[in-house]
Formats: C-alpha cells, sequence, structure tokens
C-alpha cells in the first residue's frame, strides 16, 4: 500500500513537470548595488525605468541606453516608502507616510493626496478616472475619484475573495486589476468596480502555485507574471487562473533573490528587482 | 469500487491544506505535503523540525514579510554586520548550522505576546524591557565588570530611548541598536556624546571648557566629550572611569593634573589646600564636604561645569579665574566658596582687605584680573599666597603684607621706620611668631588681615580709617597696651605714670600709654621708633624727652634747669648700665641716666599714684645704678682715673 501511494505521488509530480512550460529569459544587462533594498520598478511610455530606492530617498531612472540617474525629492522625502507607479508622470506610494506623491524629474512634488494616518499604501496603479492604492494597514485597497478625490476603500482583512492579507503590488488588465494577496498566498483578480473577485494563482508550495507573490506585471499577451519573494521564481498566469509557465534559462528556472518588483517593458523585456541583493537585471523574453 | 473511492480519499489527504496548517505553512514551508524537493532554495539551518531543516527562521524568509510590503524592517538588513552572522558560542538560543546569530536566535514568530502590550522589539526569545535577552549572551561581561547601571529608572527619560512602551528604566537597548552597524544610539563617528547628553544633559555644561578633549592641544584631543574621562563598559571604578585609579580618592583629578599629564599646566603642588582630611566643623555645607565629610578636590570643584553662574563659553581654552575654573562656589567678593569652611575669616569681606574697597580695587585690580576675596592673596593649588615680590622677606605672610603696604601711593604704606620684623620676641608673649617659628616676628604678629577688629557691617566700597581698636591689630590698641606689652613686659611700667600721655592729658589722642611717644609703623625715627622729636638738639634722646619738657611742651613744668650734658662724645664702653640699652649713640643724653618707662627703679614706687608725686633721686625716672650719686660715676676721683686715665695708654703709664 505504501509503495503504491509513492507511486501514485512520483505519477503526479510527473505530470506537472512535463505539463510547464518553460519561458527562456536571456539576462541583457543588469545594474548592482545602485540602490539599498529597492522595492517596485515600473516604466513610462517612452520607455523610461524607475526604481524606487526608498531606504535611500530617491528614485532610480534608467533611460533606453541604460545611463541611470537619480530623482531626490526636493524639500520632502520619500524615505521608506515602498510602491511606484506611472501616470503621466512617476508616482510613489509613501508609506509611512500615509500619502501619494506625484514627483517630477527635478524632485518637485507635483501632487500630493494625503491619505488617513492609518493608511499604509504600498503600491500604486491608475486607470483613467480613478487612482488605485493597496492599503497593507488596513488590509483593503483605496480607490481614488482623480477629480474629486474622494476616497472608496474596499475589501478588508479576511481570507475569503475580495479580502485580503497585506495587499501588496498590483497590476491593471484592461477592466480588472490584479492585487498580490501576500500572506494569504494567493493573487487575485478584481473588477474595477470591485463586483467581480477571482483567484489568478493560490497559495501553494509547488509549481503553479505561490508562496510570497510579490511583483506583477504583464506582457503583451496579458499573460500576469508574478514574482514570488521568497522561492525567489517568477511564474505566469493567465487572468483566468491557468499557469502558463516559469522563467527560466536553458531549460532550468531561474531563482532569483527576494524578487519583489518586476516590469515587462515595451520591447518585451522584463526588468527584475531583486531587493535583498540590491540588484536591478534586465532579461530578454525568447519565446513569448 | 471501494478501491475506487479510497483512491480518491488518499489523494484528497495528500493534497489538501487546510486553513490551519496554511497558517503555519505561511512560514513553515517544509511542512507542506506537496513541496517537491527542489521548489527550495538549499538554505542553512541547523535547526530541525519533524526531521528537516526548519527554514522558518532563515534571512529570506524573515525578509519575504520584512521588505516593506508587511513590515519594513529594510533598514535592520542594511546594518545587518551588526550582530547578524556573528559567530559566538551559546547554548541557551539557536545558532544556525555555522554557529551563528540569525534572526531565529532572538526573534520567534511564537511569542507575540510583547508585540501587543509591552514591547517596541516583537518575537523576542527573551524580554529585553529588563534586558534578559542580552544578558542571555553578555552575562558575563554584564556581571563580571563594572558597566552603566541597568534597570535603574531615569528621571525625564527620553522617550526616543525607551526599549518599551512602559518602561523608563535603562537597559541595554536604551542605549544599543541591535540591528544598526552603528551599535550605539546617537553615535556619530565613535562619538557617543550625544547618545550620553539625552540623560546627563546636566553635566553638558562641560562643553568648550578646559575638560572639553574635543579642544585638547598638541594632537591629544579626541572625538568624544564624555569618553576622555568615562567609559561605559568594563570599567573597575566609580564614574566608569576610564582610567586606572588609585585608592587616593583625588585621582579622578590628579591623573591629569600630574606632571606628565593632560593637566600638566594646572598642577597641584605639596603646598596646595589639603586634601583627603576630615572636615573638622560640622557647619560646612554638605554640597561642599561630600557625604563623607572629607575634603577633596570634587568638595569645591565641579568637572563637569566651567562656572556655576553659567557663564556661556564661547571659545575654548579660557583661563580660569575665582569665579570660573570648575568652581562649584565662586570665590566672589564675599569669598563665598572659602568661607563656607572658614567661617572664622568672614569677618574679612566687612574690612579694610574686602576686595570691594577702593584700595582694592584700585591699586590691584584691573579689568582682566578678575580675582575673588581670598584667592586675591591666596593660592589654593601652588604656594601658600600669592605674591607679587621675587624673595621672601621674614615670612610668607610678610612678604605678602609688603607686597601691599610697600606701596608709596597707599595710604596704609608702611614706611621705613617700623616695628622690626625677623627678630625673636619673647616667647612667653601668646601672639603668634611667623609660621615655621614661632619665636620670630612677623606682621602676622601683630595683625590678623582676616579681622578688622571691630563690629562692621557697612560695606560701601569706601576704605575704611583704622585706629586701635580694628587695624587688625590681634589685641586692641585703643584701650590699654596690651598689645605691646605682650612682649615689652617692663616697658609697661609706663602705665599709669607722668610718662602715659594717654591719662596725663586731658582729650588725649592716646589711646594707650605706649602711643603717646611711639609709632609702631612710620615713626619719625626707627629708634625706638619715637614718633615725637625736637629736632634741634642733637643726641636722640634729648631730640625726643625735650620735644615735651620745653617751652609750651606738654611737659613744659617740668623742664630741668640744667637739662644738658655738654656734648661731648665720651667713651662709655665700660659703663654699659649708665646707657640706654637701645642706644648706640655713645652721647650722653637724657637716656643715659633716665628710663622714662619706669617712674622709678625701686618698685614700691612705682605705685599707680606716685606719678601725683613730684620727683626726686629714687624716682623721677631715674635709672638705679646712679641713685647714690648720677654724676659721681664719672667725676669722683676714681672717675677721673676709669675714664680719663685708665684707657689712654699714654696717662695710664704716668700713673
Amino acid at each position: 500500500m505504501k509503495l503504491f501511494k509513492y507511486i501514485i505521488i512520483v505519477i503526479v509530480l510527473s505530470g506537472f513537470l512535463f505539463s510547464v512550460k518553460r519561458i527562456q529569459l536571456i539576462q541583457v544587462y543588469s545594474f548592482d548595488s545602485m540602490t539599498s533594498y529597492p522595492t517596485d520598478i515600473v516604466g513610462s511610455p517612452d520607455g523610461t525605468i524607475y526604481v524606487l530606492d526608498g531606504m535611500k530617498n530617491r528614485i532610480l531612472v534608467i533611460d533606453e541606453k541604460f545611463n541611470t540617474s537619480f530623482i531626490l525629492p526636493n524639500k520632502s522625502t520619500i524615505n521608506q516608502a515602498v510602491g511606484i507607479g506611472y501616470d503621466n508622470g512617476v508616482w510613489i506610494a509613501d508609506t509611512p507616510r500615509n500619502r501619494l506623491c506625484k514627483i517630477n524629474r527635478n524632485g518637485e512634488f507635483e501632487e500630493v493626496i494625503s491619505l488617513n494616518k492609518n493608511n499604509e499604501p504600498v503600491d500604486i496603479i491608475f486607470t483613467e478616472s480613478k487612482i488605485i492604492f493597496s492599503d497593507k494597514n488596513n488590509h483593503d485597497i483605496g480607490v481614488i475619484n482623480k477629480i474629486t478625490k474622494q476616497i472608496k476603500k474596499l475589501g478588508g482583512k479576511g481570507k475569503e475573495l475580495g479580502s485580503f492579507s497585506f495587499p501588496g503590488p498590483m497590476v491593471k488588465i484592461d477592466n480588472n486589476f490584479i492585487v498580490s494577496d501576500i500572506l494569504n498566498g494567493r493573487v487575485i483578480g478584481n473588477s474595477i468596480d470591485y463586483s467581480l473577485n477571482f483567484l489568478v494563482a493560490e497559495f501553494g508550495t509547488e509549481e503553479g502555485k505561490v508562496f510570497r507573490p510579490k511583483g506583477l506585471t504583464i506582457d503583451k499577451l496579458k499573460n500576469i507574471w508574478v514574482a514570488d519573494s521568497y522561492t525567489g521564481l517568477i511564474q505566469i498566469f493567465s487572468i483566468d487562473g491557468s499557469y502558463v509557465g516559469i522563467a527560466s534559462n536553458n531549460g532550468n528556472k531561474i531563482n532569483f533573490n527576494t524578487p519583489t518588483g518586476i516590469w515587462i517593458d515595451q520591447l518585451s523585456r522584463i526588468w527584475i528587482v531583486e531587493s535583498m541583493i540590491n540588484k536591478i537585471s534586465v532579461w530578454k523574453i525568447e519565446n513569448e | 469500487m471501494n478501491k475506487i473511492i479510497l483512491f480518491i480519499l488518499i489523494l484528497s489527504l495528500l493534497f489538501s491544506l487546510p486553513n490551519s496548517k496554511k497558517n503555519c505553512v505561511t512560514c513553515h514551508i517544509t511542512w507542506s505535503n506537496e513541496l517537491p524537493h527542489d521548489f527550495l532554495k538549499k538554505e542553512n539551518s541547523h535547526h530541525i523540525l519533524d526531521g528537516i531543516p526548519s527554514l522558518v527562521s532563515t534571512k529570506e524568509m524573515c525578509y519575504s514579510c520584512h521588505d516593506g510590503y508587511v513590515v519594513d524592517s529594510r533598514k535592520y538588513f542594511i546594518d545587518e554586520d551588526n550582530h547578524l552572522g556573528e559567530k559566538i558560542e551559546i547554548t541557551n538560543l539557536p545558532l544556525n548550522n555555522q554557529n551563528k546569530i540569525y534572526c531565529g536566535t532572538c526573534h520567534t514568530p511564537h511569542n507575540s505576546e510583547m508585540v501587543e502590550t509591552i514591547s517596541y522589539a516583537p518575537f523576542l526569545r527573551e524580554n529585553i524591557n529588563d534586558s534578559q535577552l542580552c544578558i542571555s549572551c553578555h552575562e558575563n561581561n554584564i556581571l563580571k565588570h563594572n558597566n552603566h547601571p541597568i534597570h535603574v529608572k531615569q528621571n525625564n527619560f527620553p522617550k526616543a530611548l525607551a526599549t518599551s512602551k512602559v518602561n523608563e528604566n535603562v537597559e541595554c537597548m536604551t542605549c544599543h541598536n541591535i540591528h544598526n552597524h552603528q551599535p550605539t544610539k546617537l553615535t556619530i563617528e565613535h562619538n557617543s556624546s550625544t547618545l550620553c547628553n539625552e540623560c546627563h544633559s546636566n553635566q553638558f555644561a562641560i562643553e568648550l571648557s578646559d575638560h572639553d578633549f574635543r579642544y585638547l592641544e598638541n594632537g591629544n584631543s579626541i572625538n568624544d566629550i564624555c569618553s576622555g574621562c568615562h567609559l561605559v563598559h568594563e570599567r573597575n571604578e566609580n564614574f566608569l572611569w576610564a582610567n586606572n585609579l588609585t585608592e587616593n580618592n583625588n585621582s579622578f583629578c590628579l591623573n591629569c593634573h600630574s606632571e606628565k599629564g593632560l593637566g600638566k599646566n594646572k598642577l597641584i603642588n605639596n603646598h596646595a589646600h589639603p586634601i583627603d582630611t576630615k572636615i573638622i566643623k560640622e557647619c560646612i555645607d554638605p554640597e561642599i564636604s561630600g557625604n563623607n565629610r572629607e575634603i577633596q578636590c570634587l568638595s569645591c570643584h565641579n568637572p563637569h561645569e566651567w562656572s556655576n553662574n553659567h557663564f556661556n563659553l564661547t571659545e575654548t581654552n579660557e583661563e580660569g579665574n575665582s569665579l570660573t575654573s570648575f568652581l562649584k562656589i565662586p570665590d566672589d567678593s564675599n569669598g563665598t566658596l572659602c568661607i563656607s569652611c572658614h567661617q572664622n575669616e568672614s569677618d574679612i569681606i566687612y574690612s579694610d582687605h574686602s576686595t570691594k574697597r577702593e584700595g582694592f580695587q584700585n591699586i590691584l585690580f584691573n579689568e582682566q584680573d578678575n580675582k575673588g576675596q581670598c584667592t586675591v592673596c591666596h593660592n589654593t593649588h601652588s604656594d601658600d599666597y600669592q605674591f607679587t615680590k621675587d624673595t621672601i622677606e621674614v615670612s610668607k605672610t610678610t612678604t605678602l603684607c609688603l607686597s601691599c603696604h610697600e606701596n608709596n601711593d597707599l595710604i596704609t604704606t608702611i614706611g621705613s621706620h617700623s616695628h622690626p620684623i625677623g627678630v625673636e620676641f619673647p616667647k612667653q608673649s601668646t601672639l603668634p611668631g611667623i609660621k615655621n617659628n614661632d619665636n620670630i616676628i612677623g606682621c602676622e604678629t601683630c595683625h590678623d588681615p582676616h579681622k578688622w577688629g571691630q563690629n562692621l557691617t557697612e560695606n560701601n566700597g569706601h576704605d575704611l580709617n583704622g585706629d586701635g581698636a580694628s587695624s587688625f591689630l590681634r589685641i586692641p590698641t585703643d584701650v590699654n597696651s596690651d598689645l605691646c606689652g605682650s612682649c615689652h613686659t617692663k616697658e609697661m611700667a609706663v602705665n599709669g605714670s607722668k610718662h602715659d600721655l594717654s591719662i596725663m592729658i586731658d582729650n588725649s589722642t592716646n589711646k594707650n600709654a605706649c602711643s603717646g611717644c611711639h609709632s609702631t609703623h612710620n615713626a619719625i625715627s626707627q629708634h625706638d621708633l619715637l614718633d615725637t622729636l625736637a629736632i634741634n638738639h642733637k643726641s636722640i634722646g634729648e631730640q625726643h624727652c625735650l620735644s615735651c619738657h620745653e617751652k609750651n611742651g606738654i611737659a613744659e613744668k617740668m623742664i630741668p634747669e640744667i637739662s644738658t650734658h655738654p656734648i661731648k662724645n665720651i667713651f662709655l664702653k665700660f659703663l654699659p648700665n649708665l646707657l640706654s640699652k637701645n642706644t648706640k649713640l655713645k652721647t650722653i643724653d637724657c637716656l643715659t641716666c633716665h628710663d622714662p618707662h619706669y617712674w622709678s627703679f625701686n618698685k614700691n614706687f612705682n605705685n599707680n599714684n606716685s606719678f601725683i608725686k613730684n620727683g626726686n633721686i629714687k624716682t623721677s625716672f631715674l635709672k638705679e645704678h646712679n641713685y647714690e650719686s648720677n654724676c659721681q660715676e664719672c667725676h669722683d676721683i676714681n672717675g677721673i682715673w676709669k675714664y680719663l686715665y685708665f684707657h689712654d695708654t699714654e696717662k695710664r703709664k704716668q700713673f
């Protein structure tokens, strides 16, 4: 009976192995030790990349030719901020100061949205009419009307769909926004009006599942790339929750070191922020 | 069919993750039944759970939440070189498989009680509110050495340093960062004085003073104000003293204030104010004496405060004076510091020796020379006194007196005709001699420079006019002649005699028998300090005596019919008894036959009423030896032989 059990396990696992799609990545460039425990990354339509170097109170700017510069906040601080977004300019989810800030290349604060003192935003995304932020302290999502600045909170602490345990990085796909529900160990999709909540990736310690989901991005096929900051794996899911594949190199899956932020640019290159080793790397996606 | 159902059940069990277990697997990833072995990174852990190396408290697992998205502990990871990764030998806390400190050494997620209650630091294996976590490893260092005290309450405890929400005691974590590469809070480039200042701000009046080691000269400066004298750990003496100490309580200071020490410019020599001696008087302010009732450096000095008047130092290396110099109490114009102990000397502030008096203000002081009441004369740490003279005359005290009273511009100047000093005086006298030789007379024999001599309260700054009741005399001379009589016992026979001018003259300004003829200072003649001389006579005796015994003199009724003897030098070498003891002039004059202090050589005639009687051959201030015949000594036949022929070798041959 015991032998029978092992045979079953082997068969099941083999089935998974054979069904896994390897997404071939080839490293193009890397930036080492330019940041200190960076968290998030975002790109602008002009191809510029912005990396939030919150522990050094600055933003690393990388142009198309991999030239680097920094945005240094002028007359204020974004120290220990966690999330970064882009909407006609760089926005910062200024976590410790409970605010969302738009900051220009000169470091000037063009717009500041102050939140309630108990709001700790960790990421920020945009629709045409709304600003959406994830609030780790209240385990919910804040939706701000860009015109009226009215804030609506969605979700709350819980395990059921529509609730969160430390919502983190987000990404927008069409009329949905996807959220890494970090300590529930899952990736959740939500319609913009929050009428629909659905599971994109579930908790698990096997391939095709997520353990500590963090950075999210989408590719041209509108697949969702999920960075797992503990396992170091980057896995790809479709919005309906089906597993697409895993980032690999020469057939071997890649174990990144604490990947917390990922971004796929217009050249279909994936930018990966490895927080604990202060590394930003650029990879070409071969078999997309 | 049953086998199929059983198969489905087994699969369900194998791949199901009940919520309770999922909570555990959030961290205990190895407990996941579905985990493929190659899914995990190979990480170091010697913590074995269920036969599998636990990955729960590995750095990577901790960072998967503490990266800012759940909790932001990135600043601790940035400075992970403090504690994290240190290889140590302990058994009471877990280490990683390399016997190094890792997150799980101090933290466990299963102890979350403190998070909600008192501690700022969560999930700790031991309490940090009583430093137990630190003691777990550092027990030997903490128990075997003198360190800054812990578990003690600090008033006005800075909240920024508190180890918990309820504990205001000083603990290890009050000062130390566990996760920071700079192990001590508020420390910049090994300078922890900002941290010390949080609690010990009242000691920071030391800034810019001569004890601020940041400004030591000759390359001896250090970065930290405090650490020049104090080290927080592993010191063996009080005050966490940085240097080695002897049993001498004053070695705190003397370590530096020694010939080879940093404070060698301010040495304390053998003539300094005594220390390590018991304070005798009970009336001394305990603030000065301290609890052990011994005089120490700290009795007078507060090494942290340049001035208790809180003078704001604006620059370093300011030369100290009697108001600064780390004195707890200034030696101001009231001598406040010294008089705290030397209360018997407190009268000085009402006297002409008060530094508020014009004499001091005009002559001794200038704007840069800020001396206090006592330090104007006394030098506490070197010689006994402040001196302006290169050589010491008679005694240091006398020299000190003369350094002011020899100034020709002062009303109190002592001229050339003063009572001799530096000579022996009778042992039976109750007056003090000079220091180290009680039989030698000095200024201090007659004067106590601290006691003006009469009760005075006003102190308007004007100089006082001294008299026999004051003038710092040890014995007032306005009542009697006891001061002079203390040594000149025999001469006190003049009291009540016709030569006692204090009673012989109505409304006399002379308050005692001596002052009619003598002045102790600034006399007209050094000869017997005579102060009344009629200059139209040749011998000193006649000059003095005839100044009264002459027409219009106060003794004009007592002018002798023949008052003079031919002024002719005669050889009286062998008639010493005829001459006044102090007469150096070999001249016959009044004093040859008279002793003005004795109405009679016979005590029976020296009674109180004798002066009203007319004199005769047994009185009249005549000397004893010639009462039978004043003249016969020289003028009888024997006299011719004795004085005319005996000493003339040619004439002696004729006889």
